[in-house]
């Protein structure tokens, strides 16, 4: 039988999923791109960036170029949290499929 | 809904948001400015001894697929010690996709050299630009905004080199066709990728980072 409590809560999320997986995919992601393509409204991303933020799996960088602007990226934890998180959802369908 | 589906339609999220989301610069900043820097080279040296009677393979396409190797070997080696950086695989899923979408308009390159090579080295030099352009925009839908504009501007040029060409008569009217050559790809590869590294140089920003490393 599989243990579910393997699976990491704070990732589950699908709000939160849908961060995590977009910070794999590049080095650092500013606010307002984060927003655009996750179709998030301001204070729903910024709950859900604040709780990935206390839970250590997402550093927050402010800096000044032009303007000011913030962007997120997955810390070391936060990087194996989402591969372990990917790990046990394939655990998860390779266990239901049927044995040959 | 079973935990299974739920783990399926997860998988499946994740997968379709990497895909829309992955962005892969296949030229660095460094990569591109030995490369411009050669080519400029290359382009003086070859259009200040355009006069001297050796093969147009010799005076021309010897030297820039020497640098061709040089460079590619540098930028590969540069995006090897990013993705190491990151802890990601080389032979990540950006590059995989990189090289799937680059590598026909690239062999097209290749196939012109054997076709023009030995002869035509100025129809040989509007042929590369056209196809580096063409693989550059291949690339646009997961390559930053500034290798889309590096695409753009090798593409145009490398179109209005071609078309141009009945307008203005054959390149040899205007000079030592080898010295046209080196003079075509001086300007294009040389000072696009300059520009290029110029303006994606990473710059030293005035930042402050919270909750670890990124």
């Amino acid at each position: 039988m599989f243990d579910f409590e393997k699976l990491d809560k704070t990732i589950h999320e699908k709000g939160r999923l849908g961060i995590m997986t977009l910070l794999a995919t590049r080095p650092s992601w500013p606010f307002q791109d984060l927003k655009a393509e996750l179709k998030m409204s301001d204070g729903n991303l910024v709950t859900h960036l604040r709780t990935l933020h206390d839970a250590g799996l997402v550093a927050v960088t402010r800096e000044v170029l032009d303007r000011p602007q913030t962007s997120y990226a997955l810390t070391a934890k936060g990087r194996t949290a989402f591969r372990e998180y990917l790990a046990v959802l394939e655990q998860i369908v390779n266990a239901g499929k049927p044995r040959r | 809904m079973s935990i299974r589906t739920e783990a399926e339609e997860n998988l499946r999220v994740i997968r379709s948001l990497m895909e829309k989301a992955t962005v892969y610069r296949a030229i660095s900043a460094p990569g591109a400015l030995v490369g411009g820097l050669g080519a400029i080279a290359i382009a003086v040296h070859g259009i200040w001894l355009s006069h001297r009677s050796s093969s147009v393979l010799l005076r021309f396409a010897l030297p820039w697929l020497g640098l061709l190797v040089i460079t590619a070997g540098i930028n590969i080696a540069l995006l090897a010690r990013e993705a190491l950086r990151r802890g990601d695989p080389f032979f990540s899923p950006g590059m995989r996709l990189a090289l799937r979408a680059m590598l026909p308009a690239l062999l097209g390159g290749g196939a012109a050299a054997l076709a023009f090579g030995l002869s035509e080295p100025e129809m040989l030099a509007c042929l590369w630009v056209l196809f580096y352009g063409i693989s550059l925009l291949a690339a646009a839908h997961f390559a930053p905004k500034s290798i889309c504009w590096l695409g753009r501007a090798f593409f145009v040029a490398g179109f209005l080199l071609l078309a141009c060409t009945p307008f203005v008569g054959f390149w040899p009217k205007i000079g030592d066709i080898a010295a046209v050559a080196h003079g075509i790809m001086g300007a294009t590869f040389g000072l696009f990728h300059l520009v290029y590294a110029v303006c994606t140089w990473p710059r030293n920003r005035a930042a402050e980072t919270t909750g670890g490393e990124p």
